[in-house]
């Protein structure tokens, strides 16, 4: 039976958090279809989806043998850290004190990347014309092999993200069969939406989605954590939505402060 | 190898975001477990230090690094 008052955040959170990484995903994807076509887009995708669904597979059943408080606080601990990371990061944003992700700059990016790494693959110009053709069809495989590795890297790495979200918000209670639903969710909106704009989705709010996500996986975090410890908390699940406002507090605080103390201060690269 | 470099090094980045940061949550969860585990439940101690020092973290962290941005903006 699922409890809703864990099932709620955890499918709202693995929904907001794939959304950001499957929205930076598709901008990759987007810029290697663009250049190179759909099909070294497509297979990179795919290839990356198949070693994520590897790693799911492989990981899944090892949860089950880790002791419930263990795998818990492993899981609070990890949540904490990244949690953090991503909130300390959009209070900075929300301050002005690190640039706000731009898709429509990274495309421009990673198009003008993908190029530069085409002309470099197409540089060994044969000068014989019987070898001229066997050269040329070389070189076109070489650029889709080079673009279909970009967007493997791409869909790799950020669902390495929405993998870890979905199992760290999923696997403590049960919950990963709805986690991984929120995602796949995120998944088809992006997909559907990108599908019908076919260009980078640069009016997705995505700072303060990671605001809010930041919030919600400190929350988890916290929650986790305590529990792994041995402590029981009041109200049980419930506490989630009571530390949920406790660290949007928090995060708003930080990028008021973030802001006062560094006013006029001009904005630098993320890191 | 390369590929696996920038995946390796992702995951790395995914947790330690900033390594003081990083070392601060550690050693608030060791506190807040020691507490725990020297305590009787309902452990209120521990969970009044997870939970508050979990709150300053992104605060006293953010504001540092606003202090740093004033500061090399002062030093240019």
């Amino acid at each position: 039976m699922i409890e809703w008052s864990t099932a709620t955040p955890a499918i709202g959170s693995a929904f907001l958090a794939s959304l950001v990484e499957v929205v930076e995903a598709f901008t990759i994807i987007l810029a290697v279809a663009t250049l190179r076509g759909w099909r070294p887009a497509l297979a990179g995708t795919f290839a990356a989806l198949a070693v994520l669904g590897a790693l799911v597979l492989t990981l899944g059943p090892l949860m089950g043998r880790v002791p419930l408080h263990v795998l818990q606080l492993v899981i609070g601990v990890l949540l904490l850290l990244f949690g953090m990371g991503w909130l300390r990061k959009a209070a900075l944003r929300a301050a002005g004190l690190i640039p706000l992700h731009d898709e429509v700059a990274i495309f421009a990016r990673e198009s003008a990347a993908l190029s530069a790494e085409g002309h470099t693959a197409a540089g060994a110009d044969p000068s014989a014309t019987g070898a001229r053709s066997d050269a040329a069809a070389r070189s076109t495989a070489s650029q889709d092999w080079i673009a279909g590795i970009a967007a493997f890297k791409a869909v790799l790495l950020e669902g390495l993200e929405v993998v870890f979200i979905v199992i760290a918000v999923g696997a403590g209670r049960g919950l990963l069969l709805p986690a991984s639903l929120g995602a796949l969710g995120a998944c088809a909106a992006v997909l559907a939406v990108g599908a019908a704009v076919r260009k980078p989705l640069a009016r997705v709010p995505e700072n303060t989605l990671k605001f809010g996500v930041g919030v919600m996986l400190c929350a988890f975090g916290v929650f986790w954590t305590g529990e792994g410890i041995g402590l029981e908390w009041p109200g049980g699940d419930l506490v989630l939505f009571l530390l949920a406002g406790l660290f949007l507090a928090a995060g708003l605080l930080a990028a008021g402060l973030a802001r006062q103390v560094a006013s006029g201060a001009p904005a630098e690269v993320a890191r | 190898m390369s590929l696996l470099r920038t995946v390796l090094a992702e995951l790395v980045g995914m947790f330690v975001a900033d390594a003081a940061m990083a070392v601060a949550i550690l050693a608030l969860v060791a506190v807040a477990g020691a507490l725990a585990a020297m305590t009787a439940p309902p452990h209120i101690a521990a969970m009044a230090v997870l939970t508050a020092g979990a709150l300053a973290v992104p605060v006293v962290f953010a504001v540092a690094y606003a202090q740093r941005t004033k500061r090399a903006r002062r030093l240019r």
